[in-house]
């Protein structure tokens, strides 16, 4: 399952966010090796929000249209009674 | 045909007739039936439904005809003796209980026994068979009624928690007749559209009634044979249902199986914040503290490669002030108020100070430009350095027949003293 995968590598790169600041917080890193950090972190974060965000809020009812199953949109203030069936 | 033609009879005469017919025709009987829908009002009669799985009748059971001791309550199965009568004023037709026998527990309740107990044993409800929910939940499906408030409140949940996720909802009726059979067809169906991390099956709170379909085996199968990991989530008036034994995990309600789906979600997106905000934090103060040092550097370092050194550290500041800004900018909707606002304030901290640093660097870097010997040596101005290769500041210590090298901006002049003189 390709979710399960991303979830993992997801999980990876919150853990290496995770030693990134570890390793900034501790403050004796030069000026360049601190930025290097904080670039690795943006680029980590940037992923991961991404991910996160990746699918746009999208709400779909099924319909039942000439013997197949369609998706349609939900009016979420709709009081339209009925079912598929 | 005209009026006179006509036979038109008052509703209370019909009424009456149909009365007559029906307390003639039926009289007293003894019924078997399933109690449901009882209220007791302050009267002290018992109104309730007696039902089968295909029927219900309305009773009234007076105050003068109670058992003492005798309570009947929903679910109850009874055998009452009574007489079947019409109520004129509401114009239906009830039984007028004289009698009540219990026969043990609901049929409904039996039901539920007899197939929790038959699913139990062919391990639907096994522990090891529970399927994980997704960490991160990108599309659900949701069976229930399209109008109910199931759905409005997962939706809100979703709106008010974590709103980026697709919803698919598969409307079906979720309590009646053929309630399971749409239940179990939803479920089916967003099984084969696929692509769906996880599925919430359920409806708002009710009556055992209400909620039956959640307790047919049709539902429970289909729960079963699900590759979609499920969530059951019916009501709150009853303990369990059928579904949440089978169901890979069971929420009270609805509201709390969006939470659960949107849960981890923000989870994860809380820690990337509060990493987010403390990586911003150290290098903040890392550009405090390399600030500071280079103020008191300024003075010492400049003399030896001085614009090199400035132009490289203004170039890397230059580029972390684009690094923060960016930060801020890609903070989107997606982090609270509060971090953002956080997170925005210590961003423009950070940026302030690299800014700042900048134009430290930038004095620093112009007052060195003027202070560039070469500059001055090319205004025909001279350096003059004894043997010793010291710049000489005064003739003190000079005397004939000493040598000496004059800098110019474009070579050097060795030459030797021939007369001192003070000005």
């Amino acid at each position: 399952m390709p979710a399960k995968k991303e979830t993992k590598s997801f999980e990876k790169s919150l853990e290496r966010l995770e030693k990134i600041v570890e390793e900034m917080e501790q403050g004796n890193l030069p000026l360049d090796d601190m930025i290097a950090r904080f670039e690795e972190g943006q680029g980590l974060l940037k992923e991961c929000r991404k991910k996160l965000n990746e699918v746009q809020k999208k709400v779909e009812v099924l319909v039942k249209k000439d013997g197949g199953v369609e998706t349609e949109d939900f009016d979420e203030g709709e009081e339209e009674e009925g079912s598929l069936f | 045909m005209s009026d006179t033609q006509r036979k038109v009879l008052s509703v209370s005469a019909v009424t009456r007739r149909i009365k007559a017919l029906l307390e003639g025709e039926i009289g007293s009987v003894w019924i078997e039936g399933e109690v449901s829908n009882l209220r007791r009002p302050s009267s002290g009669h018992c109104y309730f439904t007696l039902k089968d799985a295909s029927s219900q009748i309305s009773a009234v059971l007076f105050r003068g005809s109670q058992k003492p001791g005798q309570v009947i309550k929903d679910g109850d199965m009874v055998r009452v003796y009574g007489r079947a009568t019409v109520y004129e004023r509401g114009g239906n037709y009830q039984i007028l209980v004289r009698t009540v026998e219990e026969v043990g527990k609901g049929d409904l309740q039996k039901k539920f026994e007899e197939l929790k107990e038959k699913l139990r044993k062919e391990g639907l409800f096994e522990a090891s068979a529970k399927k994980q929910l997704p960490l991160l939940p990108r599309h659900v499906g949701v069976v229930t009624s399209r109008t109910g408030a199931a759905i409005r409140d997962i939706l809100n949940v979703i709106d008010r928690r974590f709103p980026n996720i697709h919803v698919t909802i598969a409307p079906v009726r979720v309590q009646g007749d053929g309630a399971a059979d749409e239940i179990a067809e939803g479920i089916d169906l967003l099984n084969a559209r696929g692509g769906l991390d996880v599925m919430i099956v359920g409806r708002g709170g009710g009556s055992i009634e209400d909620l039956w379909a959640f307790n047919e085996e049709a539902v429970a199968r289909a729960i079963w044979r699900s590759r979609v990991p499920v969530i059951s989530a019916v009501g709150h008036e009853i303990d369990f249902t059928i579904s949440d034994f089978v169901a890979d995990l069971r929420a009270p309600t609805p509201s709390a199986a969006a939470e659960l789906v949107v849960g981890r979600k923000e989870e994860f997106l809380g820690a990337l914040n509060e990493r987010s905000v403390s990586m911003v934090r150290i290098l903040r103060e890392a550009i405090t503290l390399y600030e500071g040092r280079f103020n008191t550097m300024a003075g010492s370092y400049v003399f030896r490669e001085p614009q090199n050194l400035v132009r490289q550290y203004r170039e890397r500041l230059k580029s972390l002030s684009v690094t923060l800004r960016h930060e801020l900018v890609s903070s989107t909707r997606e982090i609270t108020q509060v971090l953002d606002e956080a997170s925005q304030r210590l961003t423009a901290g950070a940026q302030l100070r690299c800014e700042r640093a900048a134009a430290v660097l930038g004095r620093a870097e112009s007052a060195l430009r003027a202070m560039n010997p070469k500059g001055v040596l090319k205004r025909g101005y001279s350096l003059t350095q004894g043997a010793n290769g010291k710049c000489l500041t005064s003739v003190e210590g000079l005397a004939k027949g000493q040598r000496i090298t004059t800098v110019l901006a474009d070579g050097e002049v060795r030459s030797t003293v021939d007369d001192v003189s003070t000005t």
